[in-house]
């Protein structure tokens, strides 16, 4: 068998759950490791590589449902989603997608969307800290009308159905009790950057929506004019935000 | 490919090196005292970000040499290069500025399907003019010398025609490119495979060896498993003194990549290896 032939033969056995006798018929029996054995090793090491990448991204779903059901899950995601990537650390993107239609998820029903956010997270991390408008400058452009105003690219707005924020929190108590915790509230988030660290702030349904509208150039008239049933604190409270971590810049 | 500079030629204030692993940026980022001379770095874990492991790397290299150690060029595929990958690598190491580049002797999976591990190919001439080429074409158009890694291999072909060590040697001398030693790789091999870490040594044209790899390994089931997860054995100490009594100023990274130790202990370790090469005498 040609190498080019081997190396398809072999990535398949290393994918799958099966060992590929031609293959082995290919291979001599080392010293120390029968030629099926080495095989498997290698099989084991992709899976436990694998499962490493997501354990690495995933660290809140893997604290909530523990090892045993994340390495369940891990085993099924990667069967199923090869990586085409050359930077191991990029594993997992569709995990969320993939967790939609787990039959895991109907256990924990905020599986996927506890992926999302970490994969959200995930990317604000290695993004760039893109530092928007000083807060006293930010204030007197706002007084133009003409003035349009965007988020800076290293944020998120994220719209959920579970309270995310806390579930993601529960990644480092070692000892919770879901019980006690009823996630079952629609949550607004602000993920962003402030340095090198990644920041989460929940916001109001009503403050969400304007953010949601600055992922593109707006002026803050039109902003207010589409906004509803917002109070004066919570506009006040929001640029607050923006301002003081710098999330917004000027666009003409 | 002799027009190319030599990079092992570079002025290190200490030899050893350490790898920028991200349990150590805290360490790192409170900017202590550090006993290394280099950091060695994986490329594909900061070439594409721009957040807090590429703000430290920006960092450290105004201060140290960085050495881009790279796991995804898969030189041994059979299928053409991802051109966007060397691409994005070249205009890394253009920002960077690595005194050594590398990566190592395998294939790493299939179009679409990256397996994230080395894998073995057979030592026979056919995949010799292979890799010879595919060499050829990455210095070419890096424009330098890559070292590359020999392998710790769970099994060996029976289509293999000659040894590991005679396939790296011929490879070198074809494409001029560096070599980047693993002992660690070495040692697991000749306990696996039973063959004698000397008859390696002796086959290899040390004046190309740009770096070495010092690591600990693992043993399951009765092999030695490559895991980087443990202080260095004694034998591999051995196999270190074999290779100072041929060259003592080789760039030395000591690689630690599971069950990571604190900086600290770490760089107590790497001292242990450093007073083991000053004392040295052949």
């Amino acid at each position: 068998m040609k190498q080019k032939e081997f190396n398809l033969k072999f990535a398949e056995t290393i994918r799958s759950n099966q060992i590929d006798e031609e293959l082995v018929a290919l291979i001599k029996d080392s010293p120390k490791i029968k030629a099926h054995r080495a095989l498997e090793v290698y099989q084991e090491d992709y899976q436990a590589r694998m499962t490493e990448a997501l354990r690495n991204t995933y660290r809140a779903i893997n604290a909530l449902i523990g090892d045993e059901d994340f390495f369940y899950l891990a085993k099924d995601y990667i069967e199923n989603y090869p990586s085409p990537f050359s930077d191991l650390d990029e594993y997992g993107n569709c995990f969320s997608e993939f967790l939609t239609a787990h039959q895991l998820n109907e256990d924990y029903v905020f599986l996927s969307e506890l992926a999302h956010f970490e994969w959200n997270f995930r990317e604000v991390f290695h993004q760039a800290h893109e530092i928007g408008l000083e807060a006293t400058l930010l204030a007197q452009l706002l007084q133009e009308d003409s003035c349009k105003i965007q988020l800076v690219h290293s944020v998120r707005v994220l719209h959920y159905s579970f309270l995310i924020d806390k579930l993601y929190a529960l990644k480092d108590e070692t000892d919770h009790n879901d019980e006690d915790f009823d996630f079952n509230q629609n949550q607004y988030l602000l993920i962003y950057k402030d340095g090198v660290m990644v920041k989460i702030h929940s916001l109001s349904k009503a403050q969400w929506k304007i953010v949601n509208t600055l992922e593109a150039p707006h002026s803050l008239l039109s902003v207010l004019q589409n906004a509803d049933s917002i109070t004066p604190s919570e506009v006040q409270e929001l640029f607050q935000i923006l301002g003081a971590n710098r999330l917004l810049i000027k666009k003409n | 490919m002799s027009d190319m500079d030599n990079p092992t030629s570079i002025n290190l204030t200490n030899i050893f090196g350490v790898g920028l692993r991200s349990p150590h940026y805290g360490h790192l980022e409170s900017r202590p005292p550090i006993f290394s001379g280099w950091f060695e770095i994986i490329s594909e874990n900061y070439f594409r970000t721009k957040g807090r492991p590429r703000q430290i790397l920006n960092t450290l290299r105004k201060d140290f040499p960085i050495s881009c150690h790279g796991v995804s060029l898969s030189i041994a595929s059979y299928e053409d290069f991802d051109w966007k990958y060397l691409s994005d690598l070249k205009k890394f190491f253009d920002e960077i500025e690595p005194f050594l580049v590398s990566d190592h002797l395998c294939f790493t999976g299939v179009k679409g399907n990256n397996l994230h591990n080395l894998l073995p190919f057979a030592y026979n001439r056919e995949n010799l003019e292979h890799l010879s080429s595919r060499i050829d074409q990455v210095q070419n158009y890096f424009g330098r010398k890559f070292g590359f890694e020999n392998l710790s291999a769970y099994f060996d072909y029976k289509n293999s025609t000659m040894s590991e060590w005679d396939f790296i040697q011929e490879l070198t001398k074809i494409t001029d490119c560096n070599l980047l030693l693993d002992l660690n790789n070495i040692f697991v091999n000749s306990y696996n495979h039973k063959f004698n870490s000397d008859d390696y040594l002796n086959a290899i044209p040390f004046e190309r060896v740009q770096q070495l790899h010092l690591a600990g390994f693992s043993e399951r089931e009765g092999f030695y498993f490559d895991t980087h997860s443990n202080p260095l054995y004694p034998e591999l100490i051995e196999l270190y003194k074999k290779v100072l009594s041929r060259r003592k100023d080789i760039p030395v990274l000591y690689e630690w990549d599971e069950d990571i130790p604190s900086f600290e202990i770490l760089e107590d370790q790497i001292r242990v290896v450093s007073k083991i090469r000053s004392e040295f005498r052949s």
